[in-house]
């Protein structure tokens, strides 16, 4: 089974990390990924944009037209990303920034407030792991555990001081996405 | 590093593979998006007891390749689209000189600057001649990050045994993504010594290294020379990929990351009861005429599917000699179709 996600935000909000945090989470678990970042002269503020792919088989296509997931953190890549979900999808929509996710029809939408439940956690830079820790609660593609364990390997050296706040992070996505 | 799958960028990939097939002379001038590459040169070349350098330009970073092979040394570059148009004089003068190295292009959009999204673009510079002269250029177009490592290694035991450049022609798609990769102990035969480089004469008749032959009739045996080579390339040279062809009734013929989409597109239409297939040439020279022939003999149609505005097609149609049964798909600029686009023009075709 293929199970495809879209991270999009804007620059400055982790979005190509949390991106390869669901990669490696997934590689841990023996499945075959692919991951491809937007590639433009990105900058903070602006799109950025990665799709993954994650199959026990084969993986035709790193490019997406449509993903089973998505998951927007900001208004830049919601307006750009809001019509590629696959019918019956699910939509994990930052309502903190994005107001807009009550227009969406034709897939599950689930809105939560994920700048500021990562602001409480610590900080609003910990807005990428929140949401992954919903996406694993909604999607059940990777498990909570296989994302822990991977951040060690995505997080740079310099930032390992992050990780017990990375952790909470995820921990506290998993729960606002209802998982158990 | 060897044997186990670990997560790596195309670009990364390619820059390993490279070493482990034995390259310790890297050359290159910046250029997106192939970057990772000489990022990942600077510092495992030397940790690997090769060469590194940031060339002040792209003519300089090839003529510095020649020089290396010149010595004796496996040696590389790597550039993106613009850059490689400016390496071409090199690559002429050691197809000329008969010295192997590798090439690694990243295509992007173009002409000119165009940007920095993935591209096919440069087909027709790498197999039909981008530098003056009667040349050939071993061509190599991987569709996985798997594949770029192994076509890499295999590229300098081609461009050895046959003492010629080759090119890994790729794109800014398959450098930036990330995908498993396991890295392979050397599966290629020995090579003949290199009984030609320039070491160092002492004990021994000196020799030369040219490309210019201005006595009568020099050049023109030389290209004879190099033709009857090239012909021995395309007989014993010719990789590609079949794609659940046995009961195809139309049939999609493209390479790299497009090939590697257009299975995809295969598998959907499959779903829907149409019998698809995809051929995808791995050597785009030599490119794989017979074995296409072939391939499309029993499909009542052919779609070609490239990310220009119809290059490969024309070597397709030089194959089939069957207009009436060729259609084609192209998506120029850094534009690249998804697996739906492409099987919603294979309706198209077969209403």
């Amino acid at each position: 089974m293929e199970r495809s996600l879209i991270m999009c935000g804007s620059g400055g909000q982790g979005i190509l990390l949390g991106g390869s945090l669901a990669l490696v989470a997934a590689f841990r678990e023996g499945k075959k990924v692919t991951w491809l970042p937007s590639y433009g002269a990105e900058k903070r503020g602006g799109l950025s944009y990665c799709a993954v792919v994650i199959s026990d088989e084969e993986i035709m296509s790193p490019v997406l037209s449509h993903a089973e997931c998505i998951i927007g953190l900001d208004t830049i890549g919601f307006n750009i990303y809001k019509g590629s979900i696959a019918k019956g999808g699910s939509f994990i929509v930052n309502s903190s920034l994005v107001k807009d996710g009550g227009t969406l029809s034709g897939c599950k939408v689930l809105e939560l407030p994920i700048s500021d439940i990562a602001k409480d956690v610590g900080s609003n830079r910990v807005v990428n792991m929140v949401s992954l820790g919903v996406y694993a609660a909604v999607s059940k593609a990777v498990k909570l555990d296989s994302l822990k364990a991977g951040l060690e390997e995505v997080m740079s050296s310099r930032h390992k001081d992050m990780i017990t706040m990375n952790i909470k992070a995820l921990d506290r996505g998993y729960s606002e996405g209802g998982g158990k | 590093m060897k044997n186990s799958k670990q997560l790596m960028k195309g670009n990364e990939a390619i820059a390993e593979a490279a070493i482990l097939a034995g390259c310790r002379f890297y050359a290159g001038y910046p250029i997106t998006p192939q970057n990772q590459i000489p990022e990942y040169m600077s510092w495992r070349m030397p940790e690997a007891g090769g060469s590194f350098i940031q060339a002040e330009s792209e003519l300089a970073a090839i003529n510095m390749v020649l020089g290396a092979s010149v010595a004796g040394a496996r040696a590389m570059t790597s550039s993106s689209s613009p850059g490689i148009s400016l390496k071409q004089e090199g690559i002429s003068y050691m197809a000329g000189m008969e010295l192997p190295a590798l090439i690694v292009n990243m295509q992007r959009g173009g002409p000119g600057l165009g940007n920095i999204q993935g591209s096919q673009a440069d087909y027709f510079q790498s197999v039909k001649g981008g530098g003056h002269g009667d040349y050939r250029l071993i061509t190599l177009s991987p569709s996985t990050v798997q594949e770029a490592a192994d076509l890499t290694a295999e590229a300098f035991y081609l461009a050895d045994k046959y003492r010629s450049p080759a090119l890994l022609l790729s794109d800014g798609i398959l450098g930036q993504m990330i995908e498993p990769v396991e890295f392979f102990e050397n599966k290629f035969l020995e090579l003949p010594p290199k009984d030609y480089i320039l070491d160092g004469c002492k004990g021994r008749k000196p020799r030369s290294l040219f490309s210019l032959m201005m006595g009568p009739g020099v050049l023109e045996k030389h290209n004879f020379k190099l033709a009857a080579k090239y012909a021995k390339i395309e007989a014993e040279v010719r990789k590609f990929e079949k794609y659940k062809l046995e009961d195809a009734d139309v049939l999609i013929i493209a390479n790299g990351i497009i090939g590697r989409i257009s299975k995809g597109a295969a598998n959907i239409l499959r779903k829907d009861g149409v019998k698809c297939g995809v051929f995808r040439p791995i050597t785009l020279w030599p490119f794989p005429y017979a074995e296409i022939k072939a391939a499309a003999a029993k499909a009542k149609k052919v779609l070609v599917v490239e990310q220009n505005m119809g290059q490969m097609v024309e070597d397709v149609r030089l194959a089939l000699l069957d207009d009436s049964k060729v259609s084609f798909l192209g998506r120029p600029g850094g534009g690249c179709p998804f697996p739906e686009e492409i099987a919603d023009k294979v309706r198209e075709i077969i209403k």
